[in-house]
């Protein structure tokens, strides 16, 4: 944000507003209980979770990415490493926001350091991404003080790579276990994360930058534009890497009569879709690889960001529709209280826990863009 | 040690929710929370119909997902094999209730028993508020509120933990038969140390074939079923082309 | 729990009561029994226990008491701790219900600690009376409302109309005739009206007109080999469900079940064999298995006796000669066969019943081979209707063909019992209650068209459901003062608008009831009652598994509000009202309710509820009178017990010697043709006649035998294209559960019930041809009424039909089951459909196959 542009300060306004009414929120959750959401005891991971899952995914993407410059030495990405660490760790706190209101008591969360489960892809989960927001910012702390190549910073580089690589299997794998949800278990959902990671990680980097530059006005320098036709080839073959999984995913699918998958399959497009395919699978990934591949559209800024906010919008309603149709239909038991199938539409709360992991997200970059020289790179 | 299971004789069974209803006051189970609960189905069309009955409670598996899943060992297993849940140590995540493959996890949306907090009264001045019958019948919460659930678990689960059946625990350690076993009229539940070869459940296993539900899993559920709720007679036949 | 403990509860409890120091050591004695009761563990528990290595301390007690939550009547043992209810259990000291108990019981720490319960006497302030007129209830003290009371009682006494008092009975313990009889003879009223003809009267007319049993059978299931239950659940609903819930593992192991319901039941679900028959059609299917049995020559010879020649003449459409069969504890079944059997063949039933014939037949055979070990159950489905008392005789008559009467594994009278009647009131009656008394009943029994021939006499049985008619017409007079108590007629009665008219006509009425209800909606002075589980002084008898048991209530717990009990403590209180205004017979007849112990008179409330019930039971806890049953030290162990048991079942005791006109198993009826022509004689008519007036399509000598009679239901076909189907819910405690949230948490424990909604269920083929789905909102709409539910569709639900459970569709009550307190019901309350029609030879009210209804999405 052009810090002296005037709308600076509404911005700001904007922001303060969306972080109250997150607060009152999350107040009245704490104090009232969860059943402001619409979440029931069938259907009981919801809007809040689904960010949290999209929100530190899409971190994990941004790590990955810095780690090309910051791991794998590519000197070229060096310009725009510092931001993307920053970029990682605000949009992992925003996640946090977000799961740290899903859950039911995060006063007892000390736990999870008192008395570990090691064998709960919950808690390697919590543990990793703890390990990462941590590292994260001692990379951050390093980089700001100019340091980019201290043994330290070298180590705390490989350090985030690593949970970075490791995290969205651990996300993963809290579905891939449950031998109870066929449609989840196995190692499926471990590798479509770590793919999920990439792309919305990569769509936010290309989103973003195009922003700041778009909002600052400055010219785009050429070692940018050559960035920037880097990033988006990356995001490019990510996308085409994430359809066809999809497509085998939505193949496999449709081919099973495994009840689950039946089940799955014809609750599976809740925001609508052509035959199998699924609206936010043509909106979210068939669309923008295509304004990706055409020559001539792919190299416009627009069409760029137009691509990367479609995907970015299109990662979220992937991550929700694999959630909610997974849980959609209750099990054993359940079934005797709850309808064969829970409709679900985010209420008010949820809509406003997920405003506010993105409000303190925003207001973390926005902060960071002015205070915290993001453009940095190191003294050659 | 002993390691606890239960039989259940569906053929005994009349499917009327005793054990269900009396779990409730036993544990002071909120509405909308079913420790103990049934998985019913209507077969054929009319008029060859019948409707079966399977009663259910928290199998209190070897190999408990919920168990393996929770990130910090609140939801735990003892050394008699119930699986066991400290509110104290739940951070509300409902992994557990996610990965149940039973559906007997529960999770406290709300501050339990939200009817009993109203302070209103139906006929001004000749009936009482919720809230003043509790106070006055001397209960906690509940008017009805059983003080020796206390004895191994919060007497009422806060908000934002789960909940689930606990094989009456505080009542096996009294040397008490778990509620819902004491209160069937059917004595269709059948309770006991599957480790001890003369117990009740051991000579039943031996009699018959059991089954449990989704034992493809590899949960080892501890709760076996036995014969037919309905084993109806029937006129031999070929049946025809 | 250590009796040191409890003493200071029990105090508490007593000072919680206001009696005096003198009545509270005296009250102490009496109970000091109750509070030192063990903790009653079952031997297997006690094994437990014992093997357990840490037994922990209980904080409570178990304390024995009586469910009546239905007309089972267990026997309980409420677990207290501090003078608190938390859970239920069947007393395992009884032999009825074997320490089991049923799902209703667990409802009651609801029903007791019910915030909507009135805990202090209310009076109307709202002179207006009606549905939409709200009462306007205050709160008033007892004195008060005990004053009002007997100045509204003494008003009648000094205008020597007496007669226009009326006692309405609703749900009572056996103390009843305190209350019932006693008070309203002494106040010199005709007009004490049992709810017993919305119960289940047409249910005892078979087997009263057949084997002189004016009573519900027991069932010898254990011994059983064929069961064929006719419209009644007993895993579900009346009577002795806990017993039969304990017993039916074992039972269908041994014995074929074959259910005859319009819908699949809860015992269907576990029956070999589902006859859903088209409803009221019962009798055909009856009539059409006694054919087969007779035809097939099955009929069991050592009860009926045989031919001469032992060559079987029943042949299908051919007379017989009686004096070729030589009947042995029967009579009349020749005459049976020609003037109503031998026509009636299996094909002939499968066009009427919807049932096959092959499947007629195979039941029928199946019962006959089984017998005498082959029960025929006849519940409240095939004679709560109207013609309903002939399906009673003849379906209950298949006992008679295959011996199973009073035999093993068979249908059983109830055991001997040794409970004895309070003092006689007569010399208490002074010329005013006695002229008052000899008015003619506002039910209209015995008129012409109300035979209502409880045991053979003409105007022997309530007509319940007339008496709003008999208010409304006034008719033989007006009613001016009403006592009501733990009854809703207008709720709980077909049509039950014309109750909220006929109520709302009385200048002055007192509900005693536990919580405002539709009834209270009319009432000018609600008196809070005890809960009958927990914290009333009474008794039951009751029969089942081949015993008789007897069963206390006691007050066991801490009275949260300021309620007393109707058949005792109120009557107490009111009698000392009654005598300050100078009329004091009622007092003096209750003061000679004296202590079996001490000989003392009682001097209060409390004294007087307990010396009655010792009274009463007394041949059952001394020793020196013991007559049979179990045998107590004293009342101080009968109290701790908490029941009494009877000896086991004489088996064909009664064979020869059964309370007909001619002592045997009638299949021609000489008791019922004695009964019918008394009547009509009364009447100065004929029998036919009598038949004509009360809608029976027999003539001649068939009013005499069990037959078939063609369904009457209300409704023109096209328009209504559905017949009503009425069921019972397992956790209906009668229609008072419902301000319970388990009641709704559970519902689905009715096969096909959804919790939290109150469904009609439909045959997925009709809904579909309605267009209908499941959850849709809908109405139901009869000649009299109309209701909106919920759909279900369910393939338990007969084609033509539709099923829907009591229970919900209170407007009044509390705030759980209305939706809007007095404005606007839950559900729908099948009574509103049901029109008010009687079977007038038990004066039952009917409740199945009464009437038609449409079905319309909303």
């Amino acid at each position: 944000m052009k810090q002296s542009s005037s709308l600076y300060p509404v911005w700001l306004g904007l922001i303060g507003l969306a972080i109250l009414a997150g607060l009152f929120a999350a107040f009245r959750i704490f104090t009232q209980g969860h059943y402001l959401f619409n979440a029931n005891d069938v259907l009981m991971w919801s809007l809040p979770l689904g960010v949290y899952i999209y929100l530190a995914l899409t971190s994990t993407g941004l790590t990955l990415l810095a780690s090309l410059p910051l791991v794998f030495g590519v000197k070229k990405l060096e310009p725009i490493a510092k931001r993307l660490v920053f970029l990682a760790i605000t949009t992992l706190v925003g996640g946090f926001v977000a799961i740290g209101l899903e859950l039911g008591n995060i006063f007892h969360m000390f736990y999870i350091l008192l008395s570990p489960n090691l064998s709960s892809p919950i808690w390697w989960m919590g543990f990793i991404y703890s390990v990462e927001l941590v590292v994260l910012a001692a990379k951050f702390w390093r980089l700001h003080r100019g340091d980019w190549h201290s043994l330290l910073s070298r180590m705390l580089g490989h350090i985030s790579f690593v949970a970075a690589i490791v995290a969205p299997l651990m996300i993963g794998s809290v579905f891939g276990l449950t031998e109870s949800r066929v449609t989840y278990f196995g190692p499926v959902m471990s590798i479509y994360c770590l793919l999920m990671a990439i792309l919305s990680g990569t769509a936010l980097c290309l989103f973003y930058h195009l922003l700041i530059s778009r909002i600052n006005g400055s010219h785009v320098t050429e070692d940018h534009e050559s960035i920037f036709d880097d990033i988006s080839q990356i995001f490019t073959y990510t996308l085409a890497v994430v359809l066809i999984f999809t497509l085998v995913k939505i193949v496999i699918e449709s081919a099973t009569v495994v009840p689950d998958f039946l089940n799955y399959r014809q609750y599976a497009q809740a925001f609508g879709g052509i035959g199998r395919l699924n609206t936010e699978v043509i909106l979210g990934l068939i669309l923008p690889l295509i304004l990706m591949v055409i020559p001539g559209i792919r190299t416009g800024i627009s069409s760029r960001m137009v691509a990367s906010a479609l995907v970015l919008a299109g990662t979220l309603a992937m991550h929700m529709e694999i959630l909610l149709a997974g849980q959609s239909r209750p099990i054993g038991p359940k079934a005797e209280q709850y309808p064969d199938y829970i409709s679900y539409f985010p209420s008010m709360y949820e809509w406003l826990v997920m405003l506010l992991a993105i409000a303190v997200a925003l207001l973390l970059y926005t902060m960071g863009e002015r205070y915290l020289d993001l453009k940095a790179t190191p003294e050659h | 040690m002993p390691r606890y299971a239960m039989v259940i004789d569906l053929q005994s069974c009349v499917g009327c929710g005793s054990c269900s209803i009396s779990c409730r006051s036993e544990n002071n189970v909120p509405d909308g929370i079913y420790w103990s609960n049934k998985i019913t189905e209507t077969s054929g069309t009319f008029p060859n119909v019948r409707y079966h009955y399977i009663p259910t409670l928290c199998n209190h598996c070897d190999n408990a997902p919920c168990v393996r899943g929770c990130p910090t060992g609140a939801m735990h297993k003892l050394d008699n094999g119930i699986t066991m849940h400290d509110p104290k140590k739940c951070i509300g995540c409902k992994y557990c209730e996610f990965n149940c493959p039973y559906g007997v996890i529960y999770f406290n949306w709300r501050k339990p028993h939200p009817f009993w907090q109203q302070k209103t009264q139906l006929l001004q001045g000749g009936t009482f508020t919720p809230v003043e019958l509790t106070e006055k019948a001397g209960g906690k919460t509940i008017p009805y509120y059983n003080p020796e659930r206390e004895d191994t678990l919060a007497g009422i689960r806060p908000k934002g933990v789960v909940e689930k059946c606990t094989f009456c625990d505080h009542r096996i350690n009294k040397g008490l038969l778990p509620r819902c076993v004491e209160a069937c009229p059917a004595d269709a539940r059948i309770f006991g140390d599957i480790s001890d070869p003369d117990s009740e459940v051991s000579k039943l296993l031996g009699k018959f074939r059991p089954f449990r539900l989704r034992e493809q899993l590899g949960t080892d559920p501890h709760i076996f079923y036995i014969r037919d709720f309905n084993p109806a007679h029937y006129q031999p036949t070929k049946g025809g082309v | 729990m250590k009796t040191e403990q409890s003493i200071p509860l029990m105090s508490a409890y007593l000072k919680n009561k206001g009696i005096s120091r003198r009545s509270f050591l005296k009250a102490t004695a009496a109970t000091g029994a109750v509070v030192s009761l063990g903790s009653g563990m079952l031997p297997k528990m006690k094994a437990l226990a014992a093997a357990s290595a840490a037994p922990g301390t209980d904080q409570g007690q178990w304390l024995p008491a009586t469910c009546q939550g239905c007309t089972s009547w267990c026997s309980q043992q409420v677990y207290v701790i501090d003078g608190r209810a938390i859970k239920v259990r069947g007393n395992p000291h009884s032999k009825v219900n074997v320490g089991a108990s049923c799902p209703r019981p667990h409802l009651a720490i609801q029903q007791v600690y019910d915030p909507d319960r009135i805990k202090v006497p209310m009076k109307r302030t709202n002179p207006q009376k009606g549905r939409d007129q709200d009462p306007k209830f205050v709160p008033i003290s007892w004195d008060e409302a005990l004053d009002t009371i007997a100045d509204k009682i003494m008003a009648l006494r000094d205008n020597n109309e007496t007669h226009k008092y009326m006692l309405m009975r609703g749900r009572y313990t056996y103390m009843r005739d305190i209350l019932y009889d006693r008070m309203t003879k002494i106040i010199g009223s005709p007009n004490n009206i049992s709810h017993s003809a919305i119960c289940a009267e047409a249910e005892k007319f078979g087997p009263y007109f057949t084997e002189g049993l004016w009573d519900y059978r027991q069932y010898d299931v254990e011994n059983a080999r064929y069961i064929l239950i006719w419209g009644a659940d007993p895993l579900a609903a009346n009577r002795q469900v806990s017993y039969y819930s304990s017993a039916w593992g074992t039972v269908i192991n041994r014995a074929q079940i074959a259910v005859v319901e319009p819908r699949l039941s809860a015992t269907g679900a576990k029956a070999d064999i589902w006859l859903p028959v088209k409803p009221g059609h019962d009798g055909a299917l009856a009539a059409a298995m006694a054919h087969v049995i007779l035809t097939k020559g099955l009929w069991y010879r050592e009860f009926v006796g045989d031919f001469h020649d032992g060559q079987n003449r029943f042949k299908t459409g051919q007379d017989v000669q009686e004096a070729d069969f030589e009947e042995k504890y029967t009579h009349g079944l020749v005459n049976w066969w020609n003037l109503e059997i031998k026509d009636k063949t299996p094909e002939w039933a499968a066009s009427r019943t919807g049932i096959p014939a092959d499947q007629i037949k195979e039941v029928a055979m199946g019962y006959a081979k089984a017998a005498p070990h082959a029960i025929s159950w006849v519940g409240g489905g095939p004679v709560m209707q109207v013609r309903g008392g002939y399906a009673s005789m003849i379906c209950h008559a298949l006992n008679g063909l295959v011996g199973s009467v009073d035999n093993v594994g068979g249908t059983l009278a109830p055991n001997k019992v040794y409970t004895q009647d309070f003092p006689k009131p007569d010399e208490f009656m002074d010329e005013i209650a006695k002229k008052g008394k000899s008015h003619e009943k506002i039910d209209h029994r015995g008129r012409l068209e109300f035979p209502s021939l409880k045991k053979g006499k003409s105007g022997g049985g309530v007509v319940t459901n007339n008496a709003a008619d008999g208010i409304l017409n006034e008719d033989p007079n007006e009613i001016k003062v009403a006592v009501a108590y733990m009854n809703n007629f207008s709720f709980s009665a077909g049509q039950p608008e014309r109750w909220e008219r006929a109520l709302s006509k009385i200048p002055f009425v007192v509900h005693i009831t536990t919580n405002a209800s539709e009834f209270s909606w009319f009432s000018d002075i609600l008196l809070p009652n005890t809960h009958h589980l927990f914290e009333k002084w009474g008794y039951v008898k009751t029969h089942g598994n081949g015993y008789r048991h007897v069963s206390l209530m006691q007050p066991i717990i801490k009275r949260v509000g300021d309620y007393k009990t109707d058949e005792n403590e109120i009557c107490w209180l009111l009698a000392e009202k009654l005598a300050e205004q100078g009329f004091d017979n009622l007092l003096r007849h209750y003061k000679t309710y004296k202590d079996p112990e001490t000989g003392r008179e009682p001097a209060n409330a409390d004294e007087f509820a307990l010396y009655a019930l010792k009274y009463a039971t007394q041949k059952l806890w001394d020793p020196a009178r013991h007559e049979g049953g179990d045998k107590f030290s004293g009342w101080e162990e009968f109290a701790k017990i908490g029941v009494s048991n009877s000896d086991a079942y004489p088996y064909r005791k009664r064979w020869g010697k059964m309370k007909t006109k001619t002592g045997l198993f009638e299949f021609y009826s000489e008791t019922l043709k004695e009964a019918l022509e008394k009547h009509a004689k009364k009447h100065h008519t004929t029998v036919d006649h009598v038949m004509e007036v009360c809608d029976y399509q027999a003539r001649g000598e068939k009013a005499f035998i069990p037959h078939y009679e063609e369904p009457l239901t209300a409704g023109d076909p096209d328009m209504y294209p559905f017949v009503f189907v009425d069921h019972k819910s397992r956790l209906n405690r009668e229609g008072r559960s419902a301000n319970c949230s388990w009641y709704y948490d559970f519902k689905d424990l009715d096969p096909g019930d959804e919790p939290w909604e109150d469904v009609a269920k439909l045959n997925p083929l009709d809904a579909k041809k309605l267009g209908i789905r499941n959850k849709d909102a809908i109405r139901l709409t009869s000649p009299t009424g109309t209701i909106e539910c919920t759909a279900k569709l369910w393939e338990g639900v007969q084609p033509g039909t539709v099923a829907k459970c009591y229970g919900q569709g209170h407007w009044v009550y509390g705030r759980l089951a209305s939706k809007v307190f007095g404005k606007e019901a839950r559900g729908g309350n099948n009574n509103d459909l049901i029109p008010a029609v009687y079977d007038r030879l038990s004066g039952s009210t009917v409740r199945h196959a009464g009437t038609r209804v449409k079905i319309e999405k909303i």
